[in-house]
C-alpha cells in the first residue's frame, strides 16, 4: 500500500559523505520552509543544500578587494577569490593514519571536512573546506564534479579554490570555463519553488588516489528569518573523515548554546575582543553505516547545533508576526463557511472544512525570498486555490475562527520530529506547518496539505512530528503532538477459493477492507495510480503466485467516507493455482502479505540503533477454501501466538464444515524496537516469516484421484511409445 | 548456463573424453589419468594445508559477480593473488576455472589456453581416477565449488544437481544430471570433496575415526542448506526424515519433500513404499515421481518401470516397462536403463518379474563388450542359481569384467573363488577390489586376515582392512575395530580407541553400537558425563518403536532399568525402572521378569524383596539363565526368604549346565568366601574357575575370584599372585580407589595366609 507521496525529497549533492537522504518515512508532510534553513537538524554542513541558509544579502561587505574575479553565467554569478580573513584555514594531512575498519574496503575517503560559521554583528558566512579522495574506480565519476547550492536572491558565493594533490604536489584547478551557474527547480516535481541556484564544478583528469581540494564562502541569510537560525554540522559520514572541524565565531558578547551528541568531543572556547570563538574538532572518525529505519525523531549521526541563546518563546514570537490578522474572507468561501457551521457536531464542522482545504486547495510552494515562512493572505490562497503548508494552515485557521473553533497554525519538524526539542531554539528548527484545534480539554491536530483524508477529524493522521510551536501570543515553549484519539490504522483481507468441479480450476473472490489511515493510504493510491494500474498490479500479484488468471469481475470500490472506511473487491478465475499438483493431491500455497508485509525483515539486521515500526497498526489476512465433496484437507488444526514487546502475532487454522481456513494477524504495540530488543525482536519476525506463507495439502477422493492417475500414466506411456517409436525410424534410415 | 565461447569447444570434448572413460580398465591405464595430475592430488592431500585451499576458492569467487561472469578489473587488479592461488591449490577445478576465464576477460590469451588446459586436464584426469563401479563412484573434488565449475564449463543443461542424504560412507556425494543436447544425452555424474576434507583435516583432534567425517559431513549438509545452496537442501531434508521416529513420519516427511520439488525425495520415497505394505502410499510416491517421469528423467523412468514389472503398487504391464526402459535406454545411451534397473533388482522375486525384460538385451551388450552388462547378467544367475553357483560362462563374464576394472565385478569373482577354494587367487580379485575403496571388500578381507580364516592371519593388515572399511561407512567394520581393541591387554589407550570405534559405530547409527556404547560408558563407574550420555543413548534406543521387538531393543530396555534401578538407586528412578520394564514382565517375557525381579529384590522392603524373587523364579522357569543364576544367589544369601545354599547350588548348577558363564564365577565366588566352612568348597570353586577358564578369558574380577578359591583351598601363594595380577589389571583400566582398596586389602590376607570371607545380608525375618 503506497502511504502517500513523501515530498521531503531532497536534492542529492555530488558533495559526498555527509550528507544524508531523509531516511525515515514521513508520511505525507510536506516541508515548505526546508530548503532556506541553515540548521537542518538531519542534515550534517557538507550537505550543500544547506547552504540556502538564510544570510543577510550583504555580498560585498565581507569579501577581501583583492584577488576577487566576477564570473557571470547568465543572470547569476559567483566570485572567485582569497577566503575572508576571519577564516583559519588548515592544513590537508600528508597521510592517512586512520585504519579501516576491519572487513571493510574504503572507496571514498574525507581527508578534510572544515566547516567555519560567522555569526558576528548580526552577518552571516559560512566558509567550508572539503578534501576527498576516490579510492575505487567506481567513484571516479562522482570526484570529478562538485555542485554548491545558493540563493542568489540574498546569498554571494565565493569560490577561493579548488585543487588536486597527486604525488604529493597539489595543482591548481580552478577553471572558471568548467563552472556553470543554473537555476535547479528539482523540487518543482514536488510542488515547490525555491529559487536555488546551483554553481556546477567540473573537474578533469581525476584519478584514483589523487585528493581534491574545494574551499569556498557562502554569505549571507533570509533575512525573513531575523538572526533566528542555527549552525550545525555532522560529525560522521558513511566514508572515513581523517579531520573534522566546525568553527564558529559569534559575538564577543553573545551567550551561545549548543545541542551536541554525546559522541562529539566538548569544543574549545576562545573569547577575544572581536569575537567568541567555538571549535569543535575530530580525528580519524570511521565510516559509519547508515542502518535505515530509524524512528523518526532518531538521529543516527552525531550532530552539532549552535545558536545564540534565545528560548521557544522568542521564536514564537518571530511567528507570531508573521501570521497577522487575515484580511476579510471571499464571499464563495464566507457561504461554504455558513454550510459548515450549520453541521451538527464539532467534529463534522471540522472535518467538512479540513477536506476543502485539504482537496480544494492545490498544494503549491514559491518558497522564495519572504515566503518561505511568511504565509499569504488566506483570502488570496483561497481565490487562487493554491498554497503550501503555512499558507494552507493559516486559510483552515481562518476558517475556524470564522466558525469560532479555537485554533491555531502550529510550526513542526517534518524532517526530525521530536529531536528538535533537544536542539537550541530556533526558527530553522522547523520545516512544516500544521494546525491545532482546541476543543475544551482536547487537542486535535490537523495537516492541512494531506490529501485523500476522510472520516471524522478526530481519526486523522498526523506525522510524527512529535512536538510543535503553536503560533499564538502566549506561546512559549514546544508542546508534545499527539495522535488524534480516534486514529486507526487497521487492513484486513480475505481471500475465498472455490475449486471449479473439474478439480483444477478455481475463483478466488478478494475482500478487502481498510480502516482509517489505512484507508486513507489506499484512497491515495487509487487517486494517484488509478483504479485501472492498481487492478493491474493486483492481478499480476496473484499471477505471479497463482498462475494464469482473468479477471471475473473487475476491480470494485466501495468508499464510505463516514467512518472512513473502504473496500476492494476483486474476483479472478483461475486456471490452474496449484503450487504442485499430483493426480491424488493438490498442494496450494498460502500468502498472508497483510502479515507479512508489515513484518519484513529490515535492509540492516545487525543494527547498533532502533528499528521503527509503524504504530499504531492492525493487519489481518483470512484465507479459505471450500473444499469439494470428498475432497479432504491433509493439514491439522493449529492455534497460537508470537508476542514481544512490540508485536502481537496470532494464526488460527483449521476447517470448519467444508471450509478450510486460516487466519493470521499483527499487532504493532509500540513505534519503537529499541536496540536491545532488536535481535529477539527480528528473531520473532524470522520465526513469523516462516510460517506466515504455509501451504495445504488437499486430497482427491481416491477414486479421482485414481482415475486422474490413470490418464496421466496412460498419456505418458503412449508418448514415450511415440517417441521410441520415431527414434527407431531414425536409427533405422540412419 | 554455458562457458564463454572460446574455450567451450575444447571443455566439452575433454568432458565427453572423460565420461567415456568412466569404464574399462584400471585408472592408471585410462586415456586421461595423468600420472603428474595423480601427484599433486597426492601431495595437496597429505601435505596441503586446508585454509591456505580454501582461502585460494575465497580469492578467485571475489573476482567474478553473481552469476559467475569474472569482473576484468578486479582480474587485474588481483593478478597475483590469482597467479599465487594456482601455485597453491594445483588441482582446484574452482580456481583454475576462475583463472582461465580472468585471463579470458582480460583477453591473455596465451594464460588462457594454458589456464583451460589444465582445467580440461583436471576433469579428464578426475574422471579416470575414480573407481571402475558403473559410474557410481564420484569423481573427487577439492571444494563444493569445483563442482560448480564443472556444470559452468560443460556448457550443458542442468537437469538436477543435489546432495544425497549422507549415508555414513567415505563421500557425501553430489549428484548432478546434465543434458547434453547435441548428443541428446542425459548424464549422471557423482563429485565428492568429503574425502579430501577428510584427509586435509589430518591433524584436527578425532580425524582419524569415522565419526569425524559423518559429523563434518552432516556439519556441512547443514550449513550449505542454511545458506540456502539449493544442491543441498534435498539431502539435508533426507537425513533429517531419516532421523525420524517411526515409519510413517519418515514417509510423510518424504511426500512432503517430493511435493516440495525434491527430486531424490521423490526417488526415494517409491523405494522406500515399495518396502511398505499397503497401496496408498505408493500411488501417492507414484503421483510424486511422475513430474520427473514426463519430463524423461532417466532414474524416475527406470523406477516407474520396475514398479510396472512387480505390479506391486500398479498393475502389472510388461509393454509400458520396456517402453520406460526403452526411453531410458536412449536417455543414458547403450543399455543404460537396464543396466540401471538390473542393478536395483535384487528381490527374489524380481528374477521372475523383471529379468525377463532384462536379459536378452543386457546379454547382447555383453556379447558386444559391455563389461558392466556381463557383470550383471553374471550377478544374476549366480543369485538364480542352485545354491548360488555360477555357470562356467558367468564365471568367465565376470572374470572378463573383474580384469577390466569393475570393481563389484572383482569382488564377486573373488567372493566366488573363495567359494570354489581357490583361496590366493579369490582372496587377489578381493584386494584389488578392496585397493579401489569398495568397502564390502574391504570389510570381508579384514574379517578374514583377523581370523585367519582360509587366508593367512595377519591381524595388522587385518585391522588396516577393517579400518578402511569403517571410514568407508561400514558399522559392522568398526564394530570389529573396537573388538580388535577390546582384546587387548586392557590399556587406556586400547580402552579409548574402543570406545572411540564403538562411537562412530553409533554415530552411524548402528544400534547395536549404541547399546555396546552405552554399556562401555556405564562400566566407568561414577563419570557423571558419560554416565549422562549413556542413558540419553540407552533411551533414545527405547523410544525407537523399530527396535522394541529385536534384541538390540529388549537390552537397551533391559540396561536402562537395571541403571535407573541400581545405578541412580533412587526412588524416582526405580519407579521409572519399574515402569519400563512391568508390562512386558507381565506379558510373559521371562527377560523382563528376571530384570524386574532384579530390581525388587534389592528393595529396602521385604515384601518387595519377595516378590522380586517370585519374578525370579517366573523367569528362570520361562529360561531365562540369568535370572536362574541371579535366584540362586539371592537364595543363597536369603533374600526374600530363608538362605537356601542346596537350592541355590541346583539353579546354579542349571546356569552351569547351560553354560551361562557369569553362574560360574559367582557360584564359585560363594563357594570360596562363605564365612561358613560348612558350606565352603574350594575345590569346586576351583573346577568352576578352571571350566570358566575354557570358555571365556578370564577378566579381573574373575581372576579376584580365582585368587579367592586358591586361598580357601590353601594355596596361599597362588593367591598372592593371581591377586596381584589383579590389582595391575585393575589399576591398568582405571579401577576406583575404593576397588583398588578392597582388592589390596585381599591381597594383604592371602599374604598372611588367610583366606577372604564374605558376610551377606541378614536373613529375613
Amino acid at each position: 500500500m503506497q502511504a502517500g507521496l513523501n515530498p521531503l525529497r531532497f536534492r542529492r549533492q555530488q558533495t559526498r559523505g555527509l550528507y544524508m537522504m531523509p531516511f525515515h518515512h514521513v508520511p505525507s508532510a510536506r516541508s515548505c520552509m526546508q530548503f532556506n534553513s541553515t540548521s537542518l537538524i538531519r542534515r550534517p554542513w557538507c550537505t550543500v543544500v544547506t547552504f540556502m541558509a538564510l544570510i543577510c544579502a550583504s555580498t560585498g561587505s565581507m569579501a577581501t578587494e583583492l584577488g576577487r574575479q566576477r564570473i557571470e553565467r547568465g543572470e547569476f554569478f559567483l566570485m572567485t577569490g582569497p577566503a575572508p580573513e576571519w577564516v583559519k584555514p588548515m592544513e590537508v594531512p600528508g597521510e592517512w593514519d586512520a585504519k579501516p575498519e576491519p572487513g571493510t574496503v574504503e572507496r571514498w575517503r574525507h581527508w578534510l571536512v572544515d566547516d567555519q560559521a560567522y555569526r558576528v554583528g548580526g552577518n552571516r558566512a559560512r566558509y567550508r573546506d572539503y578534501a576527498y579522495e576516490p579510492v575505487s574506480t567506481e567513484t571516479l565519476t562522482d570526484a570529478g564534479k562538485f555542485e554548491i547550492d545558493f540563493v542568489p536572491e540574498f546569498q554571494q558565493l565565493t569560490l577561493h579554490e579548488v585543487a588536486l594533490r597527486r604525488g604529493g604536489s597539489w595543482h591548481d584547478r580552478l577553471n572558471p570555463d568548467r563552472i556553470t551557474l543554473a537555476r535547479r527547480e528539482s523540487a518543482f516535481e514536488q510542488d515547490m519553488a525555491t529559487g536555488a541556484v546551483s554553481a556546477l564544478l567540473l573537474l578533469d583528469d581525476v584519478r584514483v588516489g589523487d585528493v581534491v581540494r574545494i574551499r569556498f564562502t557562502v554569505v549571507g541569510e533570509n533575512p525573513i528569518l531575523s538572526g533566528l537560525d542555527m549552525d550545525g554540522a555532522g560529525f560522521s559520514a558513511k566514508h572515513p573523515i581523517l579531520e573534522r572541524q566546525f568553527r564558529i565565531l559569534f559575538d564577543p558578547r553573545s551567550e551561545p548554546q549548543e545541542f551536541r551528541d554525546a559522541r562529539v568531543a566538548a569544543p574549545q572556547v576562545i573569547k577575544s575582543p572581536g569575537f567568541i570563538e567555538w571549535r569543535y574538532r575530530s580525528h580519524g572518525i570511521a565510516a559509519q553505516h547508515d542502518e535505515g529505519e530509524y524512528p523518526h525523531w532518531y538521529v543516527a549521526y552525531p550532530y552539532v547545533s549552535v545558536t545564540e541563546k534565545r528560548s521557544w518563546a522568542d521564536v514564537a514570537r518571530w511567528a507570531k508576526q508573521l501570521y497577522p490578522e487575515p484580511q476579510p474572507l471571499p464571499d464563495d468561501l464566507r457561504e461554504r463557511i455558513e454550510q459548515w457551521r450549520a453541521l451538527p457536531t464539532l467534529d463534522a464542522r471540522v472535518s467538512a472544512a479540513l477536506l476543502a482545504v485539504q482537496e480544494d486547495v492545490r498544494y503549491f510552494g514559491a518558497e522564495i525570498g519572504d515566503n518561505t515562512h511568511r504565509p499569504a493572505e488566506p483570502a488570496l490562497v483561497w481565490s487562487r486555490r493554491r498554497g503550501d503548508c503555512k499558507d494552507k494552515s493559516r486559510l483552515l485557521v481562518a476558517i475556524f475562527d470564522a466558525m469560532a473553533i479555537e485554533a491555531y497554525p502550529a510550526l513542526v519538524s517534518a524532517s526530525s520530529g521530536k529531536a528538535i526539542s533537544a536542539h537550541p531554539p530556533a526558527a530553522s528548527s522547523f520545516d512544516h506547518v500544521i494546525v491545532q484545534v482546541r476543543d475544551g480539554e482536547r487537542t486535535l491536530w490537523l495537516d492541512p496539505t494531506r490529501t485523500q483524508q476522510r472520516g471524522s477529524a478526530h481519526a486523522q493522521s498526523i506525522g510524527d512530528f512529535g512536538v510543535a510551536l503553536p503560533v499564538r501570543a502566549d506561546a512559549s515553549a514546544l508542546v508534545p503532538v499527539s495522535r488524534n484519539p480516534d486514529y486507526l490504522d487497521s487492513s484486513r483481507v480475505e481471500e475465498r477459493f472455490d475449486i471449479a468441479e473439474d478439480g483444477n480450476s478455481a475463483t478466488l473472490s478478494v475482500t478487502s477492507t481498510y480502516l482509517g489511515d489505512a484507508a486513507n493510504r489506499m484512497r491515495m493510491d487509487l487517486a494517484v495510480s488509478g483504479v485501472e494500474a492498481v487492478s493491474r498490479r493486483y492481478q499480476e500479484v496473484y499471477r505471479r503466485r497463482l498462475g494464469d488468471l482473468t479477471v471475473a469481475e473487475a476491480l470494485r470500490v466501495d468508499d464510505v467516507a463516514e467512518g472512513n472506511r473502504l473496500v476492494l473487491v476483486e474476483r479472478y478465475k483461475l486456471a490452474s493455482p496449484w503450487g504442485a499438483a499430483t493426480s491424488g493431491e493438490r498442494r496450494l500455497d498460502l500468502f498472508a502479505d497483510t502479515v507479512a508485509d508489515s513484518l519484513r525483515m529490515p535492509q540492516t539486521i545487525l543494527r547498533s540503533t532502533p528499528l521503527a515500526l509503524a504504530y499504531p497498526q492492525l493487519g489481518e489476512h483470512r484465507i479459505e477454501l471450500r473444499l469439494p465433496n470428498g475432497w479432504r484437507w491433509k493439514g491439522s488444526p493449529e492455534n497460537f501466538s508470537k508476542k514481544d514487546a512490540s508485536v502481537d502475532y496470532s494464526y488460527v487454522s483449521g476447517q470448519k464444515d467444508n471450509i478450510v481456513f486460516l487466519e493470521q494477524s499483527v499487532r504493532t504495540k509500540s513505534a519503537v524496537v529499541a536496540v536491545d530488543q532488536v535481535p529477539e525482536h527480528l528473531k520473532l519476525r524470522r520465526e513469523i516469516a516462516e510460517i506466515a506463507h504455509p501451504n495445504w495439502i488437499l486430497a482427491l477422493p481416491d477414486r479421482e484421484a485414481g482415475k486422474q492417475r490413470d490418464r496421466r500414466l496412460n498419456a505418458l506411456i503412449r508418448d514415450v511409445m511415440k517417441e521410441n517409436d520415431d527414434r527407431k525410424g531414425k536409427d533405422d534410415k540412419r | 548456463m554455458k562457458s564463454t565461447p572460446a574455450h567451450h569447444s575444447f571443455l566439452v570434448a575433454a568432458l565427453l573424453t572423460a565420461l567415456a572413460t568412466c569404464l574399462h580398465a584400471e585408472a592408471s591405464n585410462r586415456p586421461g589419468f595423468d600420472e603428474r595430475i595423480a601427484e599433486d592430488w597426492r601431495r595437496t592431500l597429505d601435505e596441503g594445508d586446508l585454509q591456505e585451499l580454501m582461502a585460494t576458492y575465497e580469492a578467485t569467487s571475489a573476482l567474478s559477480d553473481d552469476e559467475g561472469e569474472p569482473i576484468a578489473e578486479r582480474c587485474r587488479e588481483h593478478a597475483d593473488t590469482l597467479d599465487a592461488a594456482l601455485i597453491t591449490n594445483p588441482v582446484g577445478l574452482g580456481v583454475w576455472h576462475a583463472a582461465y576465464r580472468c585471463a579470458e576477460a582480460l583477453n591473455e590469451t596465451g594464460k588462457a589456453d594454458v589456464r583451460s588446459a589444465r582445467f580440461a586436464a583436471l576433469v579428464r584426469h578426475g574422471f579416470a581416477a575414480r573407481p571402475d563401479d558403473n559410474g557410481v563412484a564420484p569423481v573427487r573434488v577439492l571444494a563444493d565449488a569445483d563442482v560448480w565449475a564443472f556444470i559452468q564449463a560443460s556448457g550443458q543443461e542442468l537437469l538436477f544437481d543435489h546432495y544425497d542424504s549422507y549415508a555414513s560412507s567415505r563421500h557425501l556425494v553430489r549428484v548432478v544430471g546434465l543434458w547434453d543436447e547435441e548428443e541428446q544425452r542425459e548424464r549422471v555424474l557423482h563429485f565428492d570433496f568429503l574425502d579430501s576434507l577428510v584427509r586435509l583435516s589430518r591433524d584436527q583432534p578425532g580425524a582419524g575415526f569415522p565419526s569425524y567425517r559423518r559429523v563434518l559431513a552432516e556439519g556441512l549438509l547443514k550449513r550449505f542448506h542454511e545458506l540456502e545452496l539449493g544442491a543441498a537442501t534435498a539431502g539435508y531434508e533426507l537425513l533429517l526424515a531419516a532421523r525420524l521416529p517411526n515409519q510413517g513420519e519418515r514417509l510423510d516427511a518424504l511426500e512432503r519433500q517430493a511435493h516440495e520439488g525434491s527430486y531424490v525425495a521423490a526417488l526415494r520415497l517409491l523405494q522406500v513404499c515399495e518396502q511398505v505394505p499397503g497401496a496408498d502410499c505408493g500411488l501417492r510416491a507414484v503421483d510424486a515421481l511422475l513430474p520427473y517421469v514426463e519430463i524423461r528423467l532417466s532414474d524416475a523412468l527406470v523406477l516407474l518401470a520396475r514398479a510396472y514389472l512387480r505390479g506391486e503398487i500398479v498393475p502389472r504391464d510388461v509393454k509400458s516397462a520396456k517402453a520406460l526402459l526403452d526411453a531410458a535406454d536412449a536417455r543414458l545411451g547403450d543399455v543404460g536403463g537396464r543396466k540401471k534397473l538390473a542393478s536395483l533388482s535384487f528381490r527374489k522375486a524380481d528374477a521372475a518379474n523383471v529379468w525377463p525384460v532384462l536379459s536378452k538385451p543386457l546379454k547382447r551388450a555383453a556379447r558386444g563388450g559391455d563389461d558392466v552388462a556381463a557383470m550383471l547378467v553374471a550377478m544374476n544367475e549366480v543369485s538364480t542359481s542352485r545354491q548360488g553357483k555360477p555357470t562356467a560362462r558367468a564365471l568367465a563374464q565376470l572374470q572378463r569384467a573383474a580384469e577390466g576394472g569393475l570393481i563389484q565385478a572383482q569382488w564377486l569373482y573373488g567372493a566366488l573363488l573363495i567359494d570354489q577354494k581357490r583361496l590366493d587367487e579369490g582372496h587377489r580379485w578381493i584386494e584389488r577390489a578392496a585397493e579401489s575403496d569398495l568397502v564390502p571388500a574391504q570389510r570381508t578381507l579384514g574379517t578374514a586376515l583377523m581370523s585367519g580364516t582360509d587366508i593367512k592371519q595377519d591381524e595388522a593388515r587385518g585391522l588396516y582392512w577393517l579400518e578402511r572399511a569403517g571410514h568407508g561407512g561400514s558399522s559392522e567394520a568398526m564394530l570389529a575395530v573396537a573388538d580388535h581393541y577390546a582384546r587387548q591387554s586392557g590399556s587406556e589407550q586400547s580402552r579409548k580407541l574402543e570406545i572411540e570405534w564403538v562411537r562412530s559405530a553409533h554415530i552411524a547409527g548402528d544400534p547395536q553400537a549404541s547399546l555396546r556404547l552405552a554399556s562401555v560408558q556405564l562400566q566407568r563407574g561414577n563419570d557423571k558425563t558419560a554416565n549422562a550420555d549413556a542413558e540419553g543413548i540407552l533411551r533414545y534406543l527405547v523410544g525407537r518403536p523399530d527396535l522394541a521387538d529385536k534384541r538390540v531393543g529388549k537390552d537397551a530396555r533391559n540396561l536402562l532399568a537395571s541403571w535407573l534401578a541400581h545405578g541412580i538407586d533412587t526412588a524416582e528412578s526405580r519407579k521409572e525402572a519399574i515402569a519400563l520394564i512391568q508390562p512386558l514382565a507381565e506379558a510373559g517375557d521371562s527377560e523382563f521378569q528376571g530384570v524386574l525381579g532384579g530390581i525388587h529384590v534389592h528393595d529396602s522392603d521385604p515384601v518387595v524383596r519377595r516378590t522380586g524373587i517370585a519374578w525370579l523364579r517366573k523367569a528362570s522357569d520361562g529360561g531365562d539363565m540369568a535370572s536362574t543364576e541371579s535366584l540362586a544367589f539371592n537364595t543363597w544369601l536369603g533374600r526374600g526368604g530363608a538362605p537356601d545354599p542346596a537350592a541355590a547350588s541346583q539353579l546354579w548348577q542349571r546356569a552351569v549346565d547351560a553354560k551361562y558363564t557369569p553362574a560360574y564365577n559367582n557360584w564359585a565366588w560363594v563357594l570360596c568366601t562363605s564365612p561358613d566352612a560348612g558350606l565352603r568348597d574350594a575345590k569346586r570353586g576351583l573346577d568352576l574357575m578352571r571350566e570358566l577358564q575354557t570358555l571365556v578369558q578370564l577378566d579381573f574380577g574373575s581372576n579376584d575370584t580365582l585368587a579367592a578359591c586358591h586361598a580357601a583351598d590353601g594355596n596361599f601363594d597362588e593367591a598372592s599372585r593371581v591377586q596381584q595380577d589383579v590389582i595391575a589389571a585393575a589399576e591398568a583400566e582405571g579401577s576406583e580407589a575404593e576397588q583398588l582398596a578392597r582388592l589390596q586389602a585381599r591381597l594383604a590376607l592371602y599374604q598372611k595366609g588367610s583366606i577372604y570371607t564374605e558376610v551377606g545380608p541378614e536373613p529375613e525375618p
